[in-house]
């Protein structure tokens, strides 16, 4: 739990900070990488203990974004739900508006950042397992020893 | 200390310099009641929060003498923003180029404005020349992101306002003069660089 604590706290203001730094072009950027590579850190941490353990508390940080990410993509909406979880997502994942901003491309009518905000709770999941992977120790393949 | 304290505290401590440097950068804004930033607070307070009460309004206001690069704005009730909560360019051929959250900067026909409760149509005072170029600009930006708040400074970045307000400033002409920190549909009502060609509130 205390680890869910610490990113709940990084991320919420990354948020913060990397909202405000779009004030000043650039320095935005430089933060969403920056809160990418203490995320990253911090996930290793998350990988530490049981997987089982790990999957829970990652879910549970990333609670927000897959709620607002499985909302934007029902097929239908009361009373606007779905464009304001749309809405809501996109803040969610505020820390990482800047590098979607680099992107320009349109794909059947929908810009590239559109698909990767509703893909980003999975992004998150891939980022996890690669944190999994590098908190495994390496032993070597040869059997010459 | 521990060796990764680091990481906790450095997001909030960047977020407490960079509120007291956009503090200071924009006192006047801050100090202004009228801004865009306190017209928010307030009608957040009352309880009015994003674009409002969305419907459709059937205003069913003329749009056959719209030329290129004139304004349009459009408003649902109990918008947080002020009378509009949004604004875009348009372009001819019944063609508009604004911004929404999930299309980012798009070219939509223009008859869609015929469902807010509060319509306003816009013509800027500028050269025809002046006018291609600004919608030449932000045809230059179509499929560029949108973010709810985004401020005045950059082209990455954009929401339905600033894009306009940035394709026009690109041709010496200033649609919001009060110097806020981010544009309001309301600040180009208010514009003495533009006329109203009609306006009606359903």
């Amino acid at each position: 739990m205390k680890i869910v604590a610490r990113l709940y706290f990084i991320h919420i203001f990354a948020w913060l900070a990397i909202w405000l730094a779009t004030y000043y072009p650039g320095l935005d950027i430089v933060l969403a990488v920056v809160y990418l590579v203490i995320i990253c850190d911090q996930m290793r941490s998350l990988a530490k203990g049981s997987k089982c353990k790990g999957v829970a508390g990652f879910i549970l940080w990333q609670a927000p974004g897959i709620i607002f990410s499985l909302i934007s993509l029902l097929p239908w909406s009361w009373w606007g739900i779905k464009d304001y979880a749309f809405f809501l997502l996109m803040f969610w994942y505020t820390p990482v508006v800047p590098l979607l901003s680099i992107l320009k491309w349109v794909i059947a009518g929908y810009p590239l950042y559109y698909y990767l905000l509703l893909a980003m709770p999975l992004i998150y999941g891939l980022l996890f397992t690669a944190a999994i992977q590098l908190k495994q120790p390496v032993f070597s393949a040869s059997r010459i020893r | 200390m521990k060796k990764r304290d680091w990481q906790l505290w450095l997001f909030p401590v960047i977020t407490m310099v960079l509120l007291v440097s956009i503090y200071f950068q924009n006192q006047a804004s801050f100090n202004n009641k009228d801004s865009i930033t306190y017209t928010y607070l307030r009608h957040a307070l009352q309880g009015s929060l994003g674009y409002g009460a969305v419907g459709n309004y059937r205003n069913m206001i003329s749009l056959q003498d719209l030329e290129p690069g004139d304004i349009l704005l459009g408003g649902y009730p109990e918008c947080a923003y002020g009378r509009f909560s949004h604004a875009g360019i348009y372009i001819g051929d019944g063609q508009v180029i604004e911004a929404y959250v999930d299309l980012g900067i798009t070219q939509q026909p223009v008859e869609h404005y015929w469902t807010y409760s509060e319509i306003c149509l816009l013509k800027v005072k500028a050269a025809p020349a002046q006018k291609q170029a600004a919608i030449d600009y932000a045809k230059s930006h179509l499929g560029e992101l949108f973010y709810p708040v985004a401020f005045r400074p950059g082209e990455r970045i954009w929401n339905c306002t600033k894009i306009v307000w940035e394709a026009y400033r690109q041709q010496d002409i200033n649609l919001e003069s009060s110097g806020d920190i981010w544009i309001s549909p309301d600040d180009f009502y208010d514009s003495p660089w533009v006329q109203v060609i009609r306006e009606k509130s359903v």
